[in-house]
């Protein structure tokens, strides 16, 4: 394996060399770039080929350090990038993947790697987090059967979500798009003995497969019109088409339609309405795996996506305020579902939904900057409550016993601080960061965002903040639900259970704490302008990146300290009043059975509404699936069985079969007639010939 | 001098074999007949073959010097002849094999009347 992967490496450098495509950075810095993705493939690959012959604390620690060597290595690349590359993105060795025509012109395709200041924060995330992750795993999955299998596609996962992260061109990022997807659906469907945890797989892959498609509909537009797919000359063409009005204004429809259609893909790969439904099924998969695919890395691949395009997307006139809008709305649909969720992994899924649709409102108003800032404190966070909640869900299941749905329940649990001190205070911290509470690290982010609504010149702004802050305010309020319900009053669960209760070993526990920590820490790399002037590091890291749209260019040239001071405040009054007010309501003994009493009462048809998730699932089922599989039906019977194997395939069988019994009847077996005819059929052939 | 076999003659006579091979085959019964008249219908040919080798081989000595006839002078003269030494040869293997046959099919029926050999039907 080693050779291989040493003689790749050298082929590798080879052609870079021959093709005179040799950048300024030393060979360490583009090795190390290239190893970020390869070591998790290494360790997918032994895992994959050898796991089952290896304990399942080899085959985790082989994983783990796989991913931390990735980790590692990313470090090396992020600390020549920061320090020594002066702004110069750092290439890896550049493999020609495809050459072909595309439009009378040379169409070339490269396996190559490109790591810039939007790659400092994906890969560090990455490969960080998903370190913490596989390192849990190695506790939370210590006592499965299938525990090679698991950490083989986790580390699968690591590569391609790499892939997509550093790949410089679009067809790169879409191997990395479908290898997540990939992932994700073989991780939801793990224990795919249980029926219901495979269809939610399918469901996952099923739904993501229509995101792709406009996903492949954008590129292909993309590749048509402007003959590349590397992200980088796609910034430099569209930058230099944004200053040629005539033609910008002949073409629009393209530019609409590819970012829509790119759009579209994001919607399913990031679960944004319509097409989020897959993302709360998902939850049937390993905790820790909702923790890395479902929420720290993945679902975000679609606003990384958007951010890596901007300069495309500021090519397009209606596109970037339809993603705000779709994101606002999915913000407080899934919110407002969240709110009653009794299932604790589903309560963190509409959250990480409501979370996602964030990024996309901060993107649409071309806030990109705040977008990736939220998408890296919300990896930290959602990946610290799942994992949380994974330790808490290990715990009750001693009890419950493996793969009860009881275990989940949060009307089941309650009181769990005693037994869980660990879990209990750094999941208090994730809620809080979730919640926006200032200090940690989401109140920086979905501030900077709420923010940015409000200052928008766009006409969807004002829509947009109203929904960011409703959507807010309900995120301190299930929050707070979330963890006074699960750590806090009485535990309402059987006893046995309670005696059973345990914090969870070192291995999961301290990536806890660690994510704790950057859940705290997170968000002080970008200070807000009105509270230290000049301490955005952050944003000025990333500015150079993005290319602002036209309607948020002015942004920043007035003073908006006091838009700032007013939003500010106003945000974190209703994020504290919320989740004081639902910590408060929520931590009394009985709350859940007063909060049915009066959900039974008054206002029952919103609760029911809400419990049902609005209903979406029984819609898509009774206006998408029902029609498609009576569709799929009637071709069944009418197009594949009568048509096609009885027709076709019988058929003709069947009138062979007919004209050969006819021909038969000339073999007689008896020589002189065959002679007969055969000296008839030569005269007629020589009378033919002559008289023609 | 007049020619005793001129091609008119030659051709007739090769038409009357073929006719007679052709009659034999086609209304004999016998196997034995059967072959013999098949090398009747092959000694038709042969006979044509030569006659026309001889007719045009003239033609080819006389012939303009180009690449086509240059050909034709030292092999295309004699084409048909060396044709019917070939066919000669085949024919004696023909007759080989249909012997045998014939002795195989009279010792597994006793008899060579090919009417009454009509197993290969359906």
């Amino acid at each position: 394996m080693g050779e291989l992967l040493t003689s790749f490496l050298l082929s590798a450098a080879d052609t870079a060399e021959k093709s005179g495509n040799v950048c300024e950075c030393p060979h360490m810095a583009k090795l190390a770039l290239t190893l970020v993705p390869l070591l998790p493939l290494l360790g997918f690959v032994i895992n994959a080929f050898w796991g089952k012959k290896l304990t399942p604390k080899a085959s985790g620690t082989l994983a783990s350090l796989s991913i931390g060597a990735a980790f590692v290595c990313a470090l090396i690349v992020t600390g020549h990038y920061v320090w020594y590359a002066n702004g110069v993105a750092v290439e890896s060795y550049n493999v020609s993947w495809f050459t072909s025509q595309l439009f009378g012109k040379e169409f070339d395709v490269n396996l190559g790697l490109r790591f810039d200041h939007l790659s400092v924060v994906m890969a560090l995330v990455i490969t960080g987090v998903g370190t913490l992750i596989h390192i849990y795993s190695v506790g939370y999955m210590a006592h499965d059967k299938g525990y090679w299998r698991y950490f083989a596609y986790l580390n699968l996962f690591c590569f391609a979500m790499l892939c997509l992260a550093l790949g410089d061109n679009l067809v790169l990022l879409f191997l990395g798009w479908e290898g997540v997807g990939l992932c994700s659906y073989l991780l939801i469907g793990f224990w795919y003995e249980d029926e219901e945890k495979a269809k939610a797989g399918k469901k996952a892959f099923v739904v993501n497969r229509i995101g792709d498609l406009g996903f492949l509909v954008g590129m292909m537009l993309l590749a048509w019109h402007f003959g590349t797919l590397d992200t980088a000359e796609l910034t430099k063409s569209a930058g230099e088409l944004a200053k040629n009005t005539a033609e910008l204004t002949q073409n629009q429809w393209v530019f609409n339609a590819a970012c829509i259609s790119l759009f579209v893909g994001a919607v399913g790969k990031s679960a944004q309405i319509p097409l989020y439904v897959w993302l709360p099924d998902a939850m049937a998969g390993p905790t820790p795996v909702s923790a890395l695919i479902h929420a720290a890395t993945m679902v975000t691949a679609g606003v990384y996506m958007v951010c890596r395009l901007s300069a495309v997307y500021a090519l397009s006139t209606w596109v970037l305020p339809a993603i705000a809008v779709v994101g606002a709305a999915t913000a407080i649909f899934a919110a407002s579902i969240g709110l009653v969720q009794r299932d604790i992994k589903k309560v963190l899924a509409y959250s990480t939904v409501s979370q996602l649709g964030y990024m996309f409102m901060a993107v649409g108003l071309g806030a990109y900057t705040f977008a990736v800032f939220h998408l890296m404190t919300h990896a930290f966070f959602k990946a610290l409550l799942f994992l949380g909640s994974g330790s808490v869900i290990h715990s009750l299941e001693h009890g419950y016993g493996h793969g009860n749905p009881d275990s989940q329940d949060l009307r089941l649990m309650g009181g769990l601080k005693e037994k869980m001190p660990v879990t209990c205070w750094t999941m208090v911290i994730g809620g809080l960061a979730l919640s926006g509470v200032p200090i940690f690290a989401g109140f920086f982010s979905k501030d900077e965002i709420i923010l940015s609504a409000w200052l928008s010149e766009l006409g969807v702004g004002k829509p947009v903040w109203i929904l960011g802050i409703g959507a807010a305010a309900m995120t301190a309020f299930y929050t707070a639900r979330l963890i006074a319900l699960t750590f806090f009053g009485k535990f309402r669960g059987p006893h046995h259970v309670w005696e059973h209760a345990h914090e969870s070993p070192r291995t999961m526990t301290v990536p806890l704490v660690i994510l704790a920590i950057m859940s705290v820490v997170g968000g002080l790399v970008n200070i807000p302008h009105n509270l230290a002037h000049g301490a955005d590091n952050f944003a000025q890291f990333l500015s150079g990146t993005f290319t602002t749209p036209s309607f948020a260019q002015s942004h920043g040239e007035h003073d908006h300290t006091s838009a700032e001071w007013g939003n500010m405040l106003f945000s974190v009054v209703i994020a504290i009043g919320m989740f004081y007010a639902g910590f408060k309501y929520y931590s009394r003994d009985g709350a859940l059975s007063r909060a049915d009493a009066k959900a039974s009462a008054g206002l029952k048809p919103v609760f029911t509404t809400l419990l049902n998730k609005y209903y979406v699932d029984e819609l898509y089922e009774k206006v998408i699936v029902r029609p498609i599989r009576i569709g799929a039906q009637l071709f069944f019977v009418f197009i594949d069985m009568l048509l096609i194997d009885l027709v076709f395939v019988n058929g003709s069988a069947f009138v062979m079969g007919a004209l050969s019994h006819l021909m038969r009847r000339v073999q007689t077996g008896v020589v002189s007639f065959y002679l007969y005819t055969f000296s008839i059929g030569a005269v007629i052939l020589l009378l033919v010939l002559l008289l023609w | 001098m007049e020619e005793l076999f001129t091609p008119t003659k030659v051709l007739i006579l090769s038409g009357a074999l073929m006719s007679i091979g052709v009659y034999g085959v086609l209304a004999r019964r016998n196997l034995i007949v059967m072959l013999m008249s098949l090398e009747m219908m092959l000694v038709a040919v042969n006979v044509v073959l030569v006659l026309f080798s001889r007719m045009h081989a003239s033609e080819g000595m006389a012939g303009h010097v180009s690449q086509h006839t240059y050909e034709a002078a030292f092999l295309g003269a004699h084409t048909g002849q060396i044709f019917t030494l070939m066919i000669m040869t085949v024919a004696a293997g023909e007759v080989g094999v249909g012997l045998a046959i014939l002795v195989a099919l009279y010792r597994s029926r006793n008899s060579i009347d090919v009417d009454q050999a009509r197993e290969l039907r359906l």
